[in-house]
């Protein structure tokens, strides 16, 4: 997303210029949203709240950044806020020693991808969005670094705790075959 | 190599980031300790399985469930007059038709001097009486730049205020006072306000702190102006 003139139009309040804009950034925006939220709602709820964010903001955005990056910059402290507010689920600790997973330290499985989704919905706020960035947008350090304005070093760390617990997780998965997700204690 | 240099090498290696000597650092290692691939095939395929996560998308679009309230922010804010504008207006309209009528009548009949003179300061303390109704007036709907700020009051419509350097973004919601940063992140939120204060001005007096004004029910009158730090998120005064 690199059109600058549509931004530009879009930023001087030409109505079909915000419109389209917004519908190109509507799938980045709820990918994102659907990740780093609990349930597709909640996701639905964080990707209209962004949206609007993004287009009360337009007159802000000074091209420091990718348009992109403060895209999900915008979208990631959205989720992040309502996250929080919603949020009755423990996140994962730091050294792993808490890990009540919905209340309970095993959950039936209904297929990986469903699962592993949960798994990284109960990582710290930093580690998932780090994970979000990476996976479902394919960013490199450098992108993510931005968006999270994290040093370059920071953000690897966040990753990398991130991705030891989610092996641990699933390692346990395997070891289980596969049929349940167990949260290690 | 110690557990964590290990554990660096392989996830630097999901990433291809691993240098050139690293790589060979790494081969090395697996050579020597066999059970340190499995770890290494492990997080490859927890990588996998990431990359691999649905790219789901929204069952009904989302953009077309805001566009009312995009078009509704794009309007140009139709100003709905309060009950208490409603009153000066027509008491101020009341005043001026006094005046007019007084003015054709001294044109018109002629008066012994003492009462011109009474007259004349009749008409110049009802208009003074406007003018004392006219800040509240004044105040309504009007940027204010002075001193480098910006503001906007309206009582019924209130904008987001950008912050001079637009940093921050200021906006009055629930009867609170709500500053999100311009990355869209909740910078300060205000507990909420008696309901029977109303908001008459939000200004930014420097990049950081912003300045509320509140009404009590009498819109006369005005409360003393609040400040609150953005960056200490404390209440000034």
């Amino acid at each position: 997303m690199n059109d600058l003139a549509l931004i530009s139009r879009a930023q001087a309040g030409e109505r079909e210029a915000v419109i389209e804009l917004l519908r190109e950034l509507e799938l980045p925006v709820y990918r994102t949203a659907f990740y780093l939220m609990k349930n597709e709602h909640d996701a639905r709820d964080a990707s209209q709240e962004a949206l609007l964010k993004i287009y009360r903001y337009l007159p802000t955005f000074k091209g420091e950044a990718s348009f992109l990056t403060w895209v999900q910059r915008i979208v990631s402290n959205v989720c992040m806020d309502m996250y929080r507010k919603q949020s009755k689920v423990v996140p994962i600790a730091e050294d792993g020693a808490q890990l009540d997973y919905k209340g309970s330290k095993e959950v039936e499985s209904g297929g990986i991808a469903i699962d592993l989704k949960s798994a990284i919905n109960a990582l710290p706020d930093l580690q998932r969005q780090a994970i979000v960035l990476r996976y479902i947008h394919d960013y490199n350090y450098q992108m993510i670094a931005e968006t999270m304005d994290l040093p370059l070093n920071t953000v690897k760390s966040h990753l990398f705790r991130a991705r030891k617990k989610l092996q641990e997780c699933l390692q346990d998965y395997q070891d289980e075959g596969g049929t349940s997700w167990t949260m290690k204690s | 190599m110690d557990y964590e240099k290990l554990m660096e090498l392989i996830q630097k290696e999901l990433d291809g980031d691993l240098s050139v000597d690293e790589k060979l650092q790494l081969e090395m290692h697996f050579k020597h300790y066999p059970a340190d691939r499995d770890l290494a095939d492990r997080f490859n395929r927890l990588h996998d399985r990431l990359i691999h996560l649905p790219q789901v998308s929204p069952k009904e679009s989302i953009v077309d469930s805001i566009i009312p309230q995009i078009d509704e922010e794009l309007s140009p804010p139709v100003r709905r007059i309060s009950k208490s504008w409603k009153r000066i207006s027509i008491g101020a309209g009341a005043g001026i038709a006094a005046m007019i009528a007084v003015f054709f009548l001294w044109q018109s009949i002629p008066i012994p001097t003492e009462e011109h003179a009474q007259i004349s300061m009749d008409t110049a303390f009802e208009h003074k009486q406007q003018q004392e109704l006219a800040p509240e007036t004044k105040l309504e709907g009007k940027a204010d730049k002075s001193n480098g700020t910006m503001g906007i009051a309206q009582n019924d419509h209130i904008e987001n205020v950008i912050s001079p350097t637009g940093e921050y973004i200021a906006t009055w919601e629930q009867n609170r006072l709500v500053v999100n940063h311009k990355n869209g992140a909740i910078q300060f939120e205000s507990e909420p306000f008696s309901e029977n204060r109303q908001l008459k001005k939000l200004e930014w007096k420097t990049n950081e702190i912003v300045r509320v004004i509140l009404t009590n029910p009498n819109p006369n009158e005005v409360l003393d102006p609040l400040e609150f730090d953005m960056i200490s998120g404390t209440q000034l005064k």
